[in-house]
């Protein structure tokens, strides 16, 4: 009972934070509700007993990557994007995507079927670590693999496109 | 069981522990200050606060009353929301980190108690990573507080701590994960225990450089002198925190105290062995005959716990130590010591660290 | 009649433009025409045999009543022949304007702004003609001799028409700040740039110095200095002070090396009265100089030191410093704006005391330097935040005018001790320490081997300290002895003319030049025969020094200006006057 309240609260808070995040007209702003957002994601982790996913979570996510994007959004010019007009050209486009993937959430909803038995999504693995890095490596580990490289790759042109910019 | 077992339960195993560890916070945070000006004071050929107290130690309770009555003030132009929540953040992070922080091993305080307690609040499997998750989210602290505030000095102390924090954390992590290979481990009360025979900081060859590249790192993380750069008075006047006063002034430097404990206390339990005792000599060899068998016993005589804070407090004086001396590094020169020298060291012991391990040399 | 083969060259060749040849004191003095000037003085800068390529100083005097009114002033040195010359040209009063020189010599640049400043003489052809001591909306010009003195009213609730009405007539309109304001007329916007004011209020702009920085990230796209901030009106003050009096003031130019300031200006006096100081009195003057050069450098070393970070240097150069001060108010009371050296000698004889201070610092101070720089000279951090930092050609810093450790440090082993030795220098053996490239490291090397030069100096003086009157004995400028005073009435009256009126000096000009501890400071006195100083003319080293700050910066970063700030060392007591 107490962990579903707390878990109803993470859920409310989630999504609370991230219709926030898309509708404030100040970036950083923005930014504050993604941290919060992680954060309750990582609370969800720690109530699947994945810990270890929860601290990479904030690690990675809102540690490193959200920091870079503050990073970006801080140099932007905030009072001139609270006064640009908020539709973009674009928007009957971006609008039909929006409906198409929420259309197949809702969907998946609809016809999938959720475990509710507790022995199978909670698996009480002393170390989480351990299991997620035998289950990465051996049955994972091309998928893990490829996602390597496709980090490499980006990593490379972000390198090419830095270069450029310096020779001009 | 009756309601007052349960309340009784509730009070031992989560108030007291929480308030001890509160209390032990909050009086580091304060005294550490006077630490620091009097150890600054007497590398510098001066006396630091005397007036206040018997040789100024009433120092910072004066300071903490001073600040809590200046007026408060935030910035016209200041995002209000963002402005007021940095310092809180900032602070709740660091203070979150010793959750899991374990300060020794289960014990009954010499028989005062029934039974034994564990003198940690949480052990948690994955200890290591909690604290450096946090450490990573007390960053937006810093680039809050240097943004909020619509001042371009804070803005640049916000954009290099954010930077300096970012390219610190790797080196660091990957640090860390040498010990956890190490220990084979992310439990910290198993990687003190892993330590009880070897400190890791005499794991040759890796220990000591593992130990460096953490040490370095920690104080690059806090801020702290040769690196603190993000509020170098000299350049930036005082960086991302230019516009606070009185109490969230406080709250910063509370906040970076805070820091450097967390920072020592796992410098200590990663590589110098946490709560074990010194120990000349290893047991099975020299160290079990006399005369070098009674000082060892004689070191463990003392209450672990006292040895984890001196090591703590050794570490702390170290970091004073480094302000009193060294310049300061330039921006760039911070950068590239990090992503050109101390990243590929540190991957290169990590590397080694995993193939000894693997070969059964360590 | 052959005066100085510079005069007959230039007679040769500017038969028409040369005027008034003359010597004084051992200096050639000419006078050119408005619109040949140019022409002469690129002669003078490129003919090899000539080879002036160094303009100390570029100032104006005000002959107030005179039909050509103002007389600017061209001060030269040559670099390879060790020679100075004095160029003079008369500017009438109803059209007053000159060419600008600054393609000849750059470090006119913030001369001319000042001569517009002060004089409101305009310079034609110069491309940040803007006000540099005065407040920008001004309209008045106060170093001319009737402008009034005291002039400006000061605002209290009383007075708030008399304000209105001197806004009406002494000011313009306050305008809204442009980025030209910030980065000088020549500055644009640059997309994506931002500008930064580091100072007047900064923890190391050492006083109220403001650096107005584009920033790309956090590189130096430019680094303007501005000045004025700390503008008191010395030379002003000083025109209507007595002789002896104005020494007092010329203390808080310098407010670090004071007793440099002093030296400075007793010296052109000196010239002027043409008065010979007693041996005893031109040592202890040395002694006192080399003392104030330590001082003055423990002051640039903590707080360069404290600049890049370390906290402690500034607390250990304070400590040493005090031991200094403390000879300073044995011998004279005062700590720091002593004013002990003046007009025709020294104000006091040394205290017994101060011999024994003296040689308990030499014993003390090698010590300390050493541990000074085991702490930095080969620390790492230290070198790189230094090396490489802050570096100009030769020519480019002896074009800009900078001298001192600053020039030194690349190389040119410019020291007025040596290339003009004034009281008694050429008695002493030291070495004039250079560097090769000229970066901040450079400086702080070139500085800390001054001290123990100057260690030395002070050493050979002390053993050499000839017994004898500490101050002319000429009764025209120096006070009676108490004795005489107490016994005859002839004296006492002398006395107290001496004091309630000063002593005339004899009309004319005299230009003296001595090494501070920031570079080549030069007094430039004029006398109109009376008590009181027709104009006091100080040449700055810190002021022309911080031209150099512009290019130097350019293409470093915010924590390099921290770093080539210090290593200038400029004073802003000095800068601003």
């Amino acid at each position: 009972m107490l962990l579903k309240g707390i878990f109803l609260y993470f859920a409310a808070v989630i999504l609370l934070s991230a219709v926030l995040m898309i509708t404030r007209r100040n970036p950083v702003h923005s930014v504050v509700y993604m941290l919060l957002l992680f954060f309750h994601i990582a609370g969800v982790f720690v109530l699947l007993n994945a810990e270890f996913l929860a601290a990479v979570q904030l690690i990675v996510y809102a540690g490193a990557i959200l920091i870079l994007y503050l990073f970006v959004v801080m140099l932007l010019n905030v009072d001139k994007e609270k006064l640009g007009s908020r539709a973009h050209r674009f928007w009957p486009w971006m609008a039909g995507f929006g409906i198409l993937i929420a259309g197949e959430v809702v969907l998946l909803l609809l016809r999938g079927s959720f475990p509710v038995n507790p022995e199978l999504s909670v698996q009480q693995t002393g170390a989480g670590a351990e299991a997620l890095g035998i289950a990465l490596y051996t049955r994972y580990l091309i998928p893990f693999e490829i996602a390597s490289v496709i980090l490499l790759v980006g990593l490379v042109g972000a390198v090419m496109l830095a270069k450029k910019t310096i020779k001009e | 069981m009756t309601v007052m077992d349960q309340v009784a339960n509730i009070a031992y195993s989560l108030i007291i522990p929480v308030a001890v560890l509160f209390g032990f916070i909050m009086l580091n945070a304060a005294y550490l200050s006077y630490m620091e000006r009097k150890v600054l004071a007497h590398m510098q050929a001066r006396m630091g606060p005397m007036m206040t107290g018997w040789h100024g130690i009433l120092q910072p309770i004066a300071d903490g009353v001073k600040l809590f009555f200046k007026e408060d003030i935030i910035p016209a132009k200041a995002d209000k929301w963002l402005f007021s929540l940095a310092p809180v953040l900032l602070l709740i992070m660091s203070i979150a980190a010793f959750v899991a922080i374990p300060f020794g091993p289960p014990t009954d305080f010499y028989g005062i108690l029934s039974n034994k307690v564990p003198l940690w609040l949480t052990n948690l499997n994955v200890g290591i990573l909690y604290v450096l998750a946090l450490a990573s989210v007390g960053t937006y602290g810093v680039i809050m507080a240097g943004w909020a505030s619509n001042n371009k000095y804070s803005l640049l102390g916000g954009f290099r701590s954010a930077a300096q924090m970012i390219s610190y954390e790797i080196p660091m992590a990957f640090a860390i994960i040498t010990v956890v290979l190490l220990a084979g481990s992310l439990n910290l009360a198993e990687i003190v225990n892993a330590q009880s025979e070897k400190w890791f900081i005499i794991v040759l060859p890796v220990g000591p450089v593992a130990f460096l590249l953490y040490l370095i790192s920690g104080v690059a993380e806090t801020n702290r002198a040769p690196f603190d750069l993000p509020e170098a008075e000299t350049e930036l006047v005082a960086g991302f925190f230019t516009e606070y006063t009185g109490m969230r002034f406080a709250m910063f430097f509370m906040a970076e105290y805070a820091n450097m404990v967390v920072i020592s206390l796992l410098v200590s339990i990663l590589f110098l062995g946490g709560w074990m005792p010194v120990q000349i000599l290893p047991n099975t060899w020299l160290g079990g005959m006399p005369p070098v068998s009674w000082i060892n016993g004689l070191f463990r005589l003392m209450p672990p716990v006292l040895w984890l804070l001196g090591k703590v407090y050794f570490l702390l004086f170290f970091f004073i130590w480094l302000r009193a001396t060294l310049p300061r590094l330039r921006y760039d020169q911070l950068m590239a010591f990090s992503w050109k020298f101390l990243l590929p060291l540190s991957l290169a012991t990590l590397l080694t660290t995993a193939v000894m391990k693997q070969m059964g040399l360590l | 009649m052959f005066l100085s083969p510079v005069i007959s060259t230039l007679e040769e060749h500017f038969p028409d433009a040369i005027s008034e040849p003359e010597l004084r004191s051992g200096d050639p003095w000419i006078t050119v025409t408005r619109d040949r000037l140019a022409d002469v003085l690129t002669f003078l800068k490129i003919t090899p045999e000539l080879r002036y390529n160094l303009l100390i100083d570029l100032t104006c005097i005000d002959f107030h009543p005179h039909p050509s009114r103002f007389s600017v002033y061209y001060y030269l040195h040559s670099m390879e022949h060790e020679r100075k010359l004095m160029v003079r040209v008369r500017v009438p009063d109803d059209d007053p304007t000159l060419p600008s020189v600054i393609t000849i010599y750059g470090t006119a640049n913030w001369h001319e702004r000042e001569v517009f400043d002060q004089f409101g003489i305009s310079f034609r052809d110069h491309p940040d003609l803007r006000r540099i001591l005065n407040p920008d909306h001004w309209t008045v010009h106060p170093l001319r001799r009737d402008f009034p003195l005291g002039g400006e009213e000061v605002a209290f609730t009383h007075n708030a028409d008399a304000i209105a009405v001197q806004a009406d007539t002494w000011t313009e309109p306050v305008r809204e700040k442009t980025v030209q304001d910030y980065l000088g007329l020549t500055g644009e916007v640059k997309e994506g740039t931002i500008i930064i004011n580091i100072g007047p209020q900064h923890p190391s702009t050492h006083g109220v110095l403001r650096v107005a920085l584009q920033l790309e990230g956090e590189t130096v796209l430019r680094a303007m200095p501005h000045v004025g901030y700390l503008h008191t009106g010395i030379e002003k003050t000083a025109e209507n002070l007595t002789y002896q009096q104005a020494v007092t003031v010329t203390d808080r130019l310098d407010y670090v090396a004071p007793l440099s300031n002093n030296l400075g200006y007793a010296l052109a006096v000196e010239r002027l009265l043409n008065l010979e100081v007693p041996p005893r009195a031109d040592y202890v003057r040395v002694i006192l100089a080399e003392l104030t050069r330590i001082a003055s450098h423990l002051i640039w070393l903590g707080t360069h030191a404290f600049e890049l970070g370390v906290q402690s240097m500034i607390l250990y150069c304070f400590r040493e410093r005090e031991l200094i001060l403390d000879i300073f108010e044995e011998l004279s009371g005062v700590r720091m704006m002593t004013s002990f050296i003046n007009v025709g000698g020294v104000r006091t004889d040394l205290t017994p005391q101060f011999g024994k201070r003296v040689r308990e610092f030499l014993a003390l101070f090698p010590e300390k330097l050493d541990s000074y720089e085991d702490m930095l000279t080969n620390n790492k951090i230290w070198l790189k935040r230094t090396k490489d930092i802050g570096a100009l050609s030769q020519d480019t810093l002896i074009d800009l005018g900078v001298t001192g450790p600053a020039l030194r440090s690349a190389g040119v082993a410019f020291d007025v001790r040596t290339a003009y030795p004034y009281c008694g220098y050429n008695n002493f053996t030291f070495a004039v320490p250079t560097g090769t490239t000229g970066d901040v490291y450079d400086k702080y090397r070139v500085r800390m081997e001054e001290m123990r030069q100057s260690l030395g100096i002070i050493r050979q003086a002390m053993d050499g300290l000839p017994e004898g009157p500490f101050r002319s004995d000429d009764r025209k400028v120096t006070l009676p002895p108490r004795e005489e005073i107490e016994t005859g009435m002839e004296q006492l009256i002398h006395h107290f003319l001496l004091v309630s009126r000063g002593f005339p000096v004899p009309e004319g000009e005299a230009y003296s030049l001595i090494e501070s501890p920031r570079g080549a400071l030069g007094f430039f006195v004029s006398s109109d025969g009376t008590p009181m100083p027709r104009r006091v003319r100080v040449r700055a080293p810190s002021f022309v020094n911080l031209q150099a700050l512009e290019p130097m910066c350019r293409g470093g970063m915010i924590a390099d200006v921290i770093a080539i700030i210090a290593g200038i060392d400029p004073l802003m007591g000095e800068v601003d006057r």
